[in-house]
């Protein structure tokens, strides 16, 4: 295990918040009676749904899927009858086609094989599989897994980077998946190697996860046959970004509007590398994940292994409910997450996490005019000047702000929680990238 | 005394010998101007509003007298009278009662277009007004004002120039004959139950005033009635027919 101090420019330090779920274990969340599972829970091309209504389905029967190759298929994560196919509200906002499935509480499985041995797959096998599974990103952006193992071919990966930093404040999830699952982890880091054939491989994980360390490292010590460091990262925020990890865990730097692939580095979540261990060995295609329900407004804040589609209601009863004082729900953490209005939008891929503040917590004050303290530049980790890019964004003049690095802005809301004005800069740079496409 | 005298004659013939210099340089370095330029110029309303595609009434003068565009590009004047006619005006698809529930409360940017990225907007009905008033500050003419948090269009300000139309992130303000009085202000096409659960004056759907219509000027389409202009008489009948009041008579 090596200790690394100094990591990338810039960044925070928020409260981490994580005592109230980091040492509980994952239960396993009881199916719902209803699942409402979208067919856009990636970054691509929306699925068609491949199932009608009154259609009878099992666990882990694909439902949707799309020809375009960025686009991950859906899976029916409970067993019983299409009910409807319509738009229904989703969590990323406005309304999405989704495929309610009304359970006939079996719960049997459409697939259960024995275990597959990985050892002997081709590299093509490995994607192939992990691409009809429909695993994709779990970090939270929802990338599809099998684009990101199929870079172009004048593209050398060396090195591939597992991330287990969870920089977000109170979320837990991949904290207690490295605990309890290390081997399964560490197993999926080698096949995803082996799927881009990379002899290189890294796993980075924050400092204030001493336990989840040496659990991955004794995992480690077992194997003898592979090249992968494990490396304890400075606390702060966002280190877990991947622009931010591969220059904290490598010294490289992806180039403004490049991707990590162009510096030779693939990075994946430590929560995908388990969803490729289920897939490739257990033969389970994405129908469950890790989800922290946690906040100051939760009862009883918990770890949960929920299937896709559960609506957030069912995870926050399993929790005992809100507090009276609950002022904001979340999905996804304090800093990057998305308030919902609605209690009944479901967990999908890239659910990490819902938290729910109180009243007290949620920031509510108008905001007013920039004092230019300098505070948010000085915190961005991508090295732009949030102040000079709003400026730019309120008055309309978008080519200004893309001149400015509008478009190299991640959102990561590290400006935003240092603004004394309380200028809501993230919604504006949401806005400026918005209007820079019309 | 003989100060004050002094002072006059002096700034006085300053002035005058000024004076006969600019006048006599006015008319000596004067710029020609093609007189078909002025005339186009003249005969344009001025406004500089941009929807013909140059910049201002100017440029697009210019771009006649080169004869690069046709003469009858204003939007704002009449195709066969040069004379400043609009003879559509907008109108706006919602009545939005003030103080309605609210979807969530949006602490975020004010403005439509950034409110339209959470969620599409915190007002309850998906189709619905936002009312931060894009329309009203976009407006060269001041002819947006807003009443109960909606925009009120002021029809002998209003140029047509469209811009209104093409900001509004809902697409809900929409260009109509002046001669038509009666429309259906509601642009929600959801279903009735779902349509009257997040708006008590929107347009479920019904089909009442469909059968009303004595000219036989309304139609459904995806749950949302349609009156066409051509067939309409601004009889009201279906004004007074409409459970939910969605239809409406200026």
């Amino acid at each position: 295990m090596i200790i690394k101090n100094f990591g990338f420019s810039g960044g925070i330090h928020p409260e981490d918040s994580k005592t109230g779920t980091d040492t509980k274990e994952i239960l396993n969340l009881l199916p719902p009676k209803k699942a409402i599972i979208p067919l856009l829970q990636h970054i691509g091309t929306i699925c068609k749904p491949v199932v009608n209504i009154g259609d009878i389905v099992k666990i882990g029967q694909k439902i949707g899927d799309a020809h375009a190759f960025i686009s991950a298929p859906v899976h029916a994560a409970i067993s019983g009858k299409v009910v409807d196919i319509c738009p229904m509200p989703h969590p990323l906002g406005s309304k999405v086609l989704s495929i309610i499935i009304e359970s006939d509480e079996t719960d049997t499985w459409a697939i259960k094989e024995t275990k597959r041995v990985w050892n002997t797959l081709k590299p093509e096998q490995i994607k192939h599989i992990i691409r009809e599974a429909g695993v994709v990103g779990l970090g939270g952006a929802a990338f599809p897994t099998h684009v990101k193992l199929s870079p172009p071919k004048n593209k050398k990966i060396d090195t591939y980077i597992l991330n287990g930093a969870e920089c977000e404040p109170f979320l837990t999830a991949d904290h207690r998946l490295m605990l309890e699952y290390a081997k399964q982890v560490v197993t999926g880091l080698k096949i995803l190697m082996k799927a881009t054939r990379v002899k290189k491989g890294i796993i980075g994980i924050e400092q204030n996860k001493p336990d989840a360390l040496k659990k991955i490292t004794d995992e480690i010590n077992k194997e003898s046959d592979t090249d992968i460091d494990i490396i304890a990262l400075k606390v702060k925020y966002p280190q877990g970004a991947e622009k931010q990890l591969i220059k904290a865990l490598l010294k490289r730097e992806v180039p403004s509007g490049g991707l990590p692939m162009d510096i030779g580095v693939i990075v994946s979540n430590v929560g995908t590398s388990f969803a490729v261990y289920e897939s490739v060995v257990e033969r389970k295609p994405l129908v469950e994940r890790i989800v922290t329900v946690t906040g100051k407004g939760i009862r009883n804040p918990q770890n949960f292994r929920a299937r896709i589609g559960t609506p957030f209601s069912d995870l926050i009863e399993a929790c005992e409910g809100l507090k009276e004082e609950t002022g904001k729900i979340i999905m996804g953490g304090p800093m990057m997450g998305i308030a919902q209005y609605a209690m009944d939008v479901p967990v999908i891929k890239g659910t990490s996490g819902i938290l729910v503040q109180t009243k007290d917590e949620v920031c509510d004050k108008p905001e007013e005019c920039c004092i230019r303290c300098g505070n948010c530049t000085s915190v961005c980790p991508m090295k732009i000047l949030p102040n000079a890019i709003t400026c730019f964004v309120k008055n309309d003049q978008f080519e200004h702000a893309k001149e400015y690095g509008l478009l190299d802005c991640m959102e990561c809301g590290a400006c935003t929680y240092v603004c004394p004005a309380h200028i809501p800069i993230v919604h504006y740079m949401k806005y400026g990238k918005i209007g820079l496409k019309k | 005394m003989q100060t004050v005298f002094t002072a006059i004659l002096l700034l006085g013939g300053l002035g005058l010998a000024f004076g006969l210099v600019l006048g006599y340089a006015s008319k000596k370095f004067a710029v020609k101007i093609d007189p078909k330029l002025k005339s186009i110029i003249d005969s344009l309303p001025g406004s500089n509003c941009g929807a013909c595609g140059f910049t201002g009434c100017m440029g697009f003068a210019r771009a006649v007298a080169d004869a690069r565009t046709s003469p009858d590009g204003c939007v704002l004047m009449d195709k066969k009278e040069t004379k400043l006619v609009s003879k559509t005006f907008p109108i706006l698809l919602c009545q939005r009662a003030a103080g309605q529930q609210e979807k969530f409360h949006y602490t975020g940017v004010k403005t439509c277009k950034a409110a339209m990225l959470v969620n599409g907007g915190n007002n309850l009905c998906d189709y619905g007004c936002l009312g931060f008033g894009d329309c009203a500050k976009i407006c060269p003419f001041g002819a947006v004002s807003f009443k109960d948090g909606l925009p009120v269009f002021n029809e002998s300000l209003c140029k047509m120039c469209g811009k209104c139309i093409e900001i509004c992130p809902k697409n809900i303000i929409k260009l109509v004959p002046k001669n038509q009085k009666v429309y259906i202000a509601c642009n929600n096409k959801d279903k009735g139950k779902a349509a009257r659960s997040v708006c008590k004056v929107a347009c479920i759907g019904c089909g009442i005033c469909v059968k009303a219509c004595p000219a036989g000027a309304i139609t459904l389409e995806d749950n949302l009635a349609i009156i066409d202009a051509k067939k309409c008489t601004n009889c009201g009948e279906c004004v007074k027919k409409c459970p939910t009041k969605a239809i409406v008579k200026q």
